[in-house]
């Protein structure tokens, strides 16, 4: 398309009134100052870049208040009023072994000791754990607690205690069996069971098992640990099956393997249930360091 | 010696005195275009530094450009759509923008040509902003149908169609106010 046909002479008319009365020149004064005035307008940021440094602030500032509201994890604070405290915070999992602690979180939190195990969640509770049990206090809120036969809730403002179990002990019972050729006291035993226990059968086995014992009558637990864990690799179904474990969790820790006692221990749960001392090894786990 | 110097060798300063002198050259016809764009009242003062705000800061294709006219041009209606589109959300919200400085009293017309002047702007207030800012530039400012296409930044033919169309919207409209 061409230009087009031209406006009326009386459009052309008005619109050169309209001209006319919008065509005001600017004064020298006005002239100045608008070019001044422009040439010092401060240069403002362009809207994509402020809208892209807001976005990244935002993200920055929300990332950051997501990874230390969540890096902090429940909020503890310790009252070390009897000494300094023993405590650790796994998670959402705090132990607490002695001492005072209180516990404020802002997420649902556990709260284990020796004698219970407490959820804490929306409120303020302190934990006074020493050797004759555990006393909870909730200050705020309510706390939810259990043990192993209990479980119940303290309110705000009351106090709950729980008592140490006596400690367990736990004890093989079971002597180790005479063995034909190595009598008992007679020098060269522990040679005389060693050669017994290469063998096959019932005399290998009882070899073995008296070997841990000799061991751990000569205190030494180590190696009595091991013999128990050598009997219980050649004979698990075997006669002294259940006190070869006793002997090798109560000797790994007197060695000072606590980890390697409670796996034990632990073991021992699952492979003798119906043994009448599972629920002693079970509160001597509970126990270990 | 800076006309003839390329855009992209200028100075600052130079590229400052560059747009200072097509200031000087065009200042009027472009606060009358950005007087003929807006509304009665609006502070084209105001706007026309605005422009040259937007200018100051990209000097070199101003400089560089085959018609600064038309380029000062197309800067101005974009200026002028923004206000336009300002006072349109100030209305929207019932905050209508008070005159910042009062209508220039206009050059001495006689109240008819006065009156028809003021029928005008209504008409021109009512044509759709394509339509306006063709018709203006085209029929008060003088540009070329190229120069026009330049500040617009669309065809010469489209230039063409709009001027077109505006002009029959116009006469129409203004047969409608008597």
């Amino acid at each position: 398309m061409d230009e087009p046909a031209p406006l009326s002479r009386s459009a052309r008319e008005a619109l050169s009134a309209f001209g006319a009365s919008t065509r005001a020149p600017l004064t020298q004064a006005e002239r100045a100052a608008v070019f001044r005035n422009a040439a010092r307008a401060p240069r403002a940021p362009r809207w994509q870049l402020v809208l892209l440094a807001s976005a990244t602030a935002s993200f920055v500032i929300a990332t950051a208040a997501f990874r230390f509201v969540g890096a902090r994890g429940p909020e503890v604070e310790v009252v070390a009023a009897r000494g300094p405290a023993e405590w650790k915070r796994a998670g959402e999992l705090v132990t607490v072994r002695a001492g005072q602690v209180r516990v404020a979180p802002r997420t649902m939190t556990k709260v284990r000791t020796p004698q219970l195990e407490a959820t804490v969640f929306g409120s303020v509770a302190l934990f006074d754990v020493t050797p004759a049990g555990t006393v909870l206090s909730v200050e705020k809120g309510e706390v939810a607690w259990r043990t192993r036969t209990r479980s119940g809730t303290v309110a705000a403002g009351r106090t709950m205690t729980i008592a140490a179990a006596p400690k367990a002990v736990l004890a093989v019972e079971a002597s180790a069996p005479a063995v034909e050729g190595c009598p008992e006291g007679a020098p060269g035993r522990e040679a005389c069971l060693t050669q017994r226990a290469a063998g096959t059968g019932l005399a290998a086995e009882f070899a073995l098992y008296g070997l841990a014992m000799a061991a751990r009558d000569r205190g030494a637990f180590g190696e009595s640990a091991r013999l128990f864990q050598s009997y219980a690799d050649r004979f698990p179904a075997g006669t002294f099956a259940p006190e070869a474990s006793i002997g090798r969790m109560v000797d790994l820790a007197r060695a000072g393997q606590a980890d390697d006692a409670r796996a034990e221990a632990e073991a021992f749960g699952q492979r003798f249930p119906e043994d009448p001392r599972a629920a002693d090894v079970a509160q001597w786990r509970e126990e270990l360091p | 010696m800076d006309a003839l110097m390329p855009a992209a060798a200028m100075t600052a300063e130079q590229l400052r005195r560059a747009v200072e002198a097509q200031y000087s050259s065009h200042a009027d016809d472009l606060i009358a275009v950005l007087r003929r764009l807006t509304w009665p009242g609006c502070d084209v003062h105001d706007l026309l530094q605005e422009v040259f705000v937007v200018v100051l800061r990209n000097a070199r294709p101003l400089v560089a450009a085959d018609s600064p006219r038309a380029w000062l041009y197309g800067v101005a209606v974009r200026v002028a759509s923004a206000a336009r589109r300002r006072q349109r959300i100030r209305a929207l919200f019932r905050r209508e923008a008070a005159a910042v400085t009062a209508p220039r009293p206009s050059v001495a017309l006689d109240p008819e040509a006065r009156a028809t002047a003021e029928v005008v702007h209504r008409v021109l207030a009512e044509l759709s902003a394509k339509k306006r800012e063709v018709l203006v530039l085209f029929e008060l400012q003088g540009l070329s149908g190229p120069e026009i296409a330049i500040a617009l930044g669309c065809p010469l033919k489209t230039v063409w169609t709009r001027l077109h169309h505006a002009r029959k919207d116009f006469e129409e409209k203004m047969v409608l106010h008597g």
